[in-house]
């Protein structure tokens, strides 16, 4: 299990080095048909157990963080296939495809869906039933937006509801479970696009000469480096270990819940230290365009963004967590085994 | 990535979760017992022989130290889950801390069959307890500044100088002294030093309390006055001594007593924050989710340790974030029950004024954050 984890980790690593284009908008439909050629759009299409698939998922996504693809690999098959599956809708295998959560069939913020060959929608209807339902580009109408980073997040609404398309009603829990995978997905690639921001301070502060000295030799210079090193450490720790425990648990166990808040509060709170300082580390030189800094620090920040507020992470957090006796906390913190076992 | 600084957990990881139970069971049967009471830096100011050779009798100190010296033959990543179990309860440590942290995987690493035959058992049955003599009045962060000088002599070594801050030695029954045994080299500070076995009731040893800012007892001044040591009790090599004390590093600076020293009291918050006996401030779910993060950072250097790996830098990105988590815990608190205490159950009370006194030290012993920061930026290739 681990060694294919590994190997899809190395496959989307010189996937990512020899393909991505660093430049330019919109979809990168060159790496995602390198990508489906390897396998490695469709995680979880063959994923039996409820938390099979994430740890050859996770190791993609660090790397599709690190590289800042352009592509929706969450949005396809993490989530959009995985909610097809969930309603027993078919999955022909097609794409990119996209996907979002819609209120009466208007979504914010989709993720590339002016390009996407379908959009699959977790839509709430009016009279509160939850439906799940995949449109192609011809029944909605887009207003284009975008995040921090450049990449497309349209807006999307459903022309004359979902003309055409099968809806199919799913249970309730089914919202929670989406927004726990969105989740640990953009932790995963925040904690990929933080070690990309590392690589990139400290690779500037051991070549750039300032007061006739390598930045590295100044300690203030070296804190700032360090501290970026040691958030980026803590936010693939944290995810990694969300990652086990959805492993074993599935995403809709509570222990998983909570797993997934933590990793999501530390990527969310080490986001800001990383950007930050890696912006003070590189000076005038990374606030340019020309630069590559800004294209992962700003994903960085939208993706945060896109898992919630910070202070709402948070506060979830602590609504898991406040009253409970210290015992049960801790086993709640530490234990392996699904929740339903002790709790 | 380039910089993968900690090691990634092993997904194939033994199931602690046992494990995990029968300590919590015997925490809850000595609770109640009346052994202890659960205290903020349990392992820092919790001296109790007692509670030790009950986890000694279910063969949890020592437990990484080999059968044939009476230790539990089990692995780092085992005593990685009851350490945590002890900490998060916080239940008293401190007496066996020292020699099951780090003297015992020393002795296994440098000591003779004879030191190992000698000291292990006792460690492993929590009848003989240990403390560490390196720093001095003024060798603090600078540990290979150290003064104390050990001579050669017939048969042995006479060691002369003073250590400081030596936590425990009152209680303890030896401590491993760090001496030059060979003059200073300004081109390489760190040889010349070596690392000698002293029974603190040894002839011209001479302890000293030296109470902390709260009015306790745990360091003490050990004065060495020209003690015989024999050489017998020399650790390893003479001039290796700096090699040693770093190889412990690892195990010194990865474990959960770098983030869990404030565990109870931010659990006890948490159980006000849901009655409402303090605000509902966010930052402490922020702090749960820290929380979880270095547990499973942690848990990946103990799965280092076990292959052996080397782990000083691993080692210092843990401590380097939990210890500083530990002080936002104190301060968090602190900031939601207000200098009256008035609204705050008196547990809570007196978990924040013992976290508020500790505090200081949490981001000192052991390595300073500052000295972190700089075994980091090594490990980055900065310096």
């Amino acid at each position: 299990m681990q060694d294919f984890a590994h190997e899809v980790g190395e496959l989307a690593h010189r996937i990512f080095a020899d393909v991505a284009a660093q430049d330019g908008v919109g979809l990168d439909r060159g790496t995602w048909k390198v990508l489906g050629e390897s396998g490695l759009t469709d995680l979880f299409q063959t994923a039996e157990g409820p938390g099979e698939g994430w740890p050859e998922a996770a190791a993609l996504l660090v790397e599709a963080g690190a590289a800042g693809a352009r592509i929706p690999i969450v949005e396809h098959d993490l989530l959009g296939g995985w909610l097809l599956r969930r309603a027993g809708l078919p999955d022909d295998g097609s794409g990119p495809r996209t996907c979002g959560t819609s209120s009466g069939g208007v979504a914010r913020a989709v993720p590339w869906a002016r390009e996407a060959a379908s959009i699959v929608l977790l839509d709430r209807r009016d009279d509160g039933r939850l439906t799940v339902l995949e449109t192609g580009a011809g029944a909605v109408e887009i207003t284009p937006g975008e995040n921090l980073a450049g990449e497309y997040r349209d807006d999307v609404r459903l022309v004359d509801g979902a003309a055409g398309a099968a809806e199919i009603e799913v249970d309730a829990e089914v919202a929670a479970e989406y927004a726990a995978r969105r989740s640990l997905a953009r932790t995963l690639m925040i904690a990929g696009a933080s070690a990309r921001v590392l690589e990139i301070a400290a690779d500037h502060a051991v070549t750039r000469e300032q007061f006739g000295r390598r930045l590295a030799k100044f300690q203030a210079v070296q804190h700032l480096v360090t501290t970026i090193a040691a958030e980026t450490a803590l936010i693939r720790a944290a995810a990694d270990g969300a990652v086990g425990v959805v492993r074993r648990a599935g995403t809709g166990d509570r222990r998983a819940r909570v797993a997934i808040l933590a990793a999501a509060s530390c990527a969310a709170h080490g986001a800001s230290v990383v950007a930050r300082n890696a912006h003070q580390v590189l000076g005038a030189m990374g606030c340019t365009r020309e630069h590559p800094l800004h294209r992962s620090t700003q994903r960085v920040l939208s993706w945060r963004s896109e898992n919630g507020s910070v202070h709402g992470l948070d506060a979830a957090l602590l609504r898991e967590t406040a009253g409970l006796d210290p015992t049960d906390l801790w086993s709640l913190l530490v234990d392996a085994a699904p929740s339903s076992e002790f709790m | 990535m380039k910089f993968d600084l900690v090691p990634p957990a092993s997904r194939a990881a033994a199931d602690l979760d046992g494990l995990r139970r029968e300590v919590r069971a015997l925490l809850a049967e000595q609770r109640s017992a009346g052994v202890f009471t659960p205290t903020v830096d349990s392992w820092g100011n919790g001296w109790n022989p007692e509670f030790s050779r009950a986890l000694a009798e279910r063969g949890w100190v020592g437990m990484t130290v080999p059968r044939q010296y009476g230790g539990g033959g089990r692995s780092f990543v085992e005593r990685f889950a009851v350490t945590e179990e002890l900490l998060a309860a916080g239940a008293p440590v401190s007496a066996h801390w020292v020699a099951d942290r780090q003297v015992a995987p020393s002795l296994l690493r440098h000591g003779t069959d004879e030191q190992r035959a000698r000291f292990l058992p006792p460690i492993t049955r929590a009848e003989e307890f240990w403390a560490i003599g390196m720093s001095e009045p003024g060798s603090g962060s600078d540990l290979a500044s150290v003064r104390t000088k050990a001579v050669p002599v017939e048969g042995g070594w006479i060691v002369s100088g003073t250590k400081l801050w030596t936590s425990g030695a009152h209680h303890a029954h030896f401590f491993i002294v760090l001496a030059r045994t060979a003059p200073t080299d300004p081109e390489r500070r760190h040889e010349g030093l070596s690392q000698f076995i002293v029974p603190l009731d040894a002839p011209h040893v001479r302890i000293s309390p030296v109470l902390n800012l709260s009015g306790e007892h745990h360091f003490n001044e050990v004065v060495l006055d020209e003690v015989y040591v024999p050489d017998g009790m020399l650790l390893g090599e003479p001039g290796t001594g700096w090699r040693q004390v770093t190889a412990e590093l690892g195990f010194e600076r990865s474990g959960s007593e770098r983030f869990l020293s404030t565990y109870a009291l931010l659990a006890e918050a948490l159980r006000e924050a849901g009655s409402g006996g303090i605000p509902s401030d966010p930052r402490l779910g922020a702090l749960v989710g820290r929380h979880f993060g270095l547990h499973h950072m942690s848990l990946a250097v103990s799965q280092a340790l076990e292959r052996g790996d080397a782990a000083d830098i691993p080692a210092a990105v843990v401590k380097l974030l939990g210890t500083q988590m530990e002080g936002d815990v104190v301060d968090v608190v602190d900031e939601l029950v207000g200098p009256s205490e008035r609204d705050a159950s008196p547990v809570l009370a007196e978990f924040l004024r013992a976290g508020v006194l500790s505090r200081p030290g949490f981001t000192i012993r052991g390595g300073t954050t500052q000295v972190l920061n700089g075994v980091v930026a090594r490990g980055l290739g900065l310096r």
